[in-house]
């Protein structure tokens, strides 16, 4: 064999604009991540220390008493109750105000130009502080948790209700119009049947969402489970706490499992063969009725009524009142040191989130698991964690390891396994397998077809589920502080404790532009890489 | 992997005997009972129509199928009967031209040659100065040989269909093969570059005095390179004949028409 001299060709890149971003960004994300470290007083030190305070945790834990075990039942069941109900009732209210907010089926553009706000400002405030607000405006108890999740499960429905109504196919409206149909008439006959499937698909996934949120609702007197956990720490009746936290653990695993199944029943299964979409129509009336019985029921439940909802509508209006002016004056520096650490917070728990999650997606990941069973172990531990939100994880390590940012700091970092996982498992699939055969041709192992085909390949969708983590953390991380793990919640509570909302209107307006401003600089990133 | 045996000149380099693969639970017979022998330094053409076993069948020899049942050996060595590392030794051996190049798209053409090298390297590699310089300077002498030296430090899937078959050649060359196998190499090239990527691989395989085993949708693209012709039809062998002996009627049957191969 000879070669023919390849004479002084390089042999190494050369050096471009392109070649640098990705050095250049994990450099600054570095060193970013030192400093949030430091600024939050996260030292190695403290993580190795935090293992021996999670173990001296659980041995206080150790066992779990259930003593009171129908109290927490009882409490189980009301959670359940708030669910069904704040899901049902911000559907309710999720509806007409899309109608309005869509720009197709609005009366008017002032009128589409309102809606659109309303819906903007009940996403803006996350639910834990609206339960916050409504504890003080109508008392502690379910009815302001229930309130709390409407309104956030309005925040987001009505805005994607209405996104679904704007991309509907004009022309069969057209069509009716032209039969002379009155506007409701089109509505009914043209607009619903294109939008109800995804309206319903929306409405289970925020069922899930609220699943989540009730369990720590209870933690600010917004009742349910969350309350009696937050009422046995205060007792320091740790056996006990144990047992809260592993009902709550079975309860969002098994609501979890349950709307997976009706997913994959209902909504996957009508586009089956004819039989099968017949029977599943049966299945949706089942459903239909179902779902109304129990929103009613639920309702009855928790104590909504005709009278609660004025009751909550005049409280609320008197706490706007006393909400304006804002005061962005009093304790500024405080404001703004909070703030800062709330960034801190969910530049940390990003990067060791993304950490943890991406060796655990590639072990999930069916087509760069080394084997099925593994996939299947990495899947488990991925749902597994998320039985346990991350508010509820923040209470366990605040207990752990003390109060402040660092508590907050690992509450999302382990959080990340079970949402930043699945995203980044979820994502690995979609890629294309021929590199990874390619290279599995040529004798490489597994790790070697990881890092040259399948990081190689995946690196565009690792940033952009980094980025998008960020986002996310960023705004977790301003309501940590509400149960005592760092960051501008604590503040945030404090101001609605005193009733000085005049300065709570403030800081929610300051959360909101940090959270706008990392949802654009993600938006920015994320397309700058496809 | 010590206990692979090497390849014994004498014997042939690549045995089949009985192969038999089937799908979806027996649904889909891919392979029936398929048997035959390759020699060393031999070029050996298996056509077929489309869905007639070509590439399971070649899938098999390297083992990223398991064969449902019926043994393949190479090198002597029994493929049902290596552990998984193994098969990657044994992978490292045999070199793998596929239809679609199976490039890592986002990585350089140099790079992509490189990672031909994996399987003689410990641990896992990202970009290409994550090779030694040496491998580096060798690696692009492999690119130069197939005419691409000055796109060492493109991204491959910014490469036409046929340059990037070329890098894949040259990963299959830095692999130092002993065995070949190539999956209608150039079924997805316009005709012309077709013919050219065709003769350079064969060309190659030539001066490194590789076994060769090479499907082919069109036979006709086989004249003047290939010792021998295997026809495949529904998982069944139905020609198999040296091309010196190959009868007028069956060079009808198997030349005649370039688009269907064999008819049967
Ligand atoms: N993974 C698979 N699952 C199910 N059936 C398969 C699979 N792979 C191949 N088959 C079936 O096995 C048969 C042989 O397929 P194969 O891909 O080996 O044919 P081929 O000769 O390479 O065809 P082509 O010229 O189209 O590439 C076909 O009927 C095909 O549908
Ligand atoms: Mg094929």
């Amino acid at each position: 064999m000879s070669l023919p001299v390849a004479g002084d060709r390089p042999v190494r890149p050369p050096v471009t604009w392109r070649s640098l971003q990705l050095p250049l960004l994990s450099l600054a994300v570095l060193a970013l991540f030192v400093i949030a470290l430091v600024q939050t007083d996260s030292s190695p030190a403290r993580f190795v220390g935090s293992l021996d305070d999670l173990a001296n945790l659980f041995a206080r834990m150790w066992p779990p008493v259930a003593t009171e075990w129908p109290r927490y039942l009882e409490a189980t069941w009301i959670t359940g109750g708030m669910v069904v109900a704040a899901t049902g009732l911000g559907f309710l209210i999720s509806v007409p105000v899309a109608i309005l907010a869509a720009r197709n089926t609005t009366l008017h553009p002032v009128v589409h130009a309102v809606a659109r706000g309303l819906v903007a400002l009940a996403r803006a405030i996350p639910s834990i502080v609206w339960a916050l607000l409504l504890v003080r405006a109508i008392g502690i108890g379910p009815v302001a948790g229930v309130f709390a999740m409407t309104l956030s499960s309005f925040g987001m429905l009505g805005k994607l209700f209405a996104d679904a109504i704007e991309e509907v196919d004009p022309k069969p409206l057209d069509a009716l119009t032209a039969t002379g149909a009155s506007r409701i008439q089109v509505f009914v006959g043209g607009v619903l049947p294109q939008v109800l499937a995804t309206w319903l698909s929306l409405s289970l996934f925020r069922l899930d969402i609220n699943v989540r949120r009730s369990v720590i609702l209870g933690f600010v007197g917004a009742g349910g489970i969350g309350f009696e956990l937050q009422r046995v720490l205060g007792q320091l009746a740790y056996q006990r706490a144990f047992t809260i936290v592993a009902i709550i653990f079975v309860f969002v695993i098994a609501l979890e499992r349950l709307s997976a199944w009706v997913r994959s029943t209902l909504i996957d299964g009508s586009v089956e063969s004819n039989g099968r979409a017949r029977r599943s129509t049966t299945m949706k009336a089942v459903a239909v009725s179902v779902a109304t019985v129990g929103f009613v029921a639920a309702s009855l439940a928790v104590g909504i009524t005709p009278a609660s909802i004025g009751d909550a509508v005049s409280g609320m209006a008197r706490v706007a009142g006393r909400m304006l002016p804002p005061d962005f004056a009093t304790n500024w520096e405080g404001i703004l040191s909070a703030m800062l650490e709330t960034v801190w917070i969910a530049l940390a728990a990003t990067v060791m989130g993304m950490a943890i999650a991406l060796p655990i997606a590639l072990l999930a990941a069916r087509n760069t698991s080394p084997g099925p069973w593994v996939s299947f172990l990495a899947r488990a531990v991925m749902v597994l964690q998320r039985g346990v939100p991350e508010l509820v994880l923040a209470v366990v390590f605040v207990v752990a390891v003390g109060l402040g940012p660092f508590a907050g700091i690992l509450a999302l970092t382990v959080g990340a396994i079970g949402f930043t996982g699945k995203l980044l498992a979820d994502g690995l699939e979609t890629l294309p397998e021929a590199p990874v055969v390619g290279l599995a041709s040529v004798g490489a192992t597994w790790s070697q077809r990881t890092a040259g085909a399948v990081l190689r390949q995946g690196m565009p969708l690792i940033v952009g589920t980094g980025v998008y983590t960020l986002d996310v953390y960023v705004r977790a991380a301003t309501v940590l502080g509400v149960v005592g793990a760092g960051g501008i919640g604590g503040i945030l509570n404090s101001t609605i404790q005193s009733h000085t909302y005049d300065r709570t209107l403030a800081i929610c307006l300051i959360v909101f532009a940090l959270i706008y401003g990392f949802e654009r600089m993600a938006g920015w990133v994320r397309k700058r890489l496809v | 992997m010590e206990t692979l045996l090497p390849a014994d000149p004498a014997q042939p380099i690549l045995s089949v005997r009985n192969l038999i693969k089937e799908f979806d639970r027996g649904a889909v017979a891919a392979l029936r009972d398929v048997s035959f022998d390759v020699v060393p330094g031999s070029v050996t053409v298996l056509v077929g129509r489309s869905g007639a076993g070509k590439t399971t069948l070649l899938r098999c020899i390297n083992g990223l199928e398991k064969p449902t049942g019926g043994t393949v050996t190479v090198f002597g060595n029994d493929l049902d009967t290596l552990s998984s590392s193994e098969l990657r030794a044994l992978r490292r051996r045999i070199g793998f031209v596929f239809q679609g190049f199976n490039l890592v798209g986002r990585a350089t053409a140099l790079e992509n040659v490189l990672s031909g090298a994996l399987g003689r390297l410990r641990g896992p590699r990202y970009g290409v100065m994550s090779y030694g310089a040496d491998l580096r300077k060798e690696a692009i002498q492999y690119l130069d040989r197939v005419g691409l030296a000055d796109k060492a430090f493109q991204r491959a899937d910014t490469l036409s269909g046929g340059q990037q078959q070329r890098v894949a050649i040259a990963r299959m060359l830095f692999q130092k093969p002993e065995l070949v196998l190539a999956d209608e190499p150039v079924a997805s090239l316009d005709p012309e570059s077709a013919r050219q990527v065709l003769t350079l691989f064969i060309e190659l395989c030539h001066e490194e005095g590789l076994t060769v085993l090479c499907s082919l949708h069109q036979v006709g693209l086989a004249t003047g390179w290939a010792d021998r012709i295997i026809g495949l039809k529904d998982g069944r062998i139905v020609l198999d004949r040296a091309v010196s002996e190959l009868g007028a009627d069956e060079a009808r049957l198997v030349y005649g028409n370039e688009s269907t191969g064999v008819a049967g």
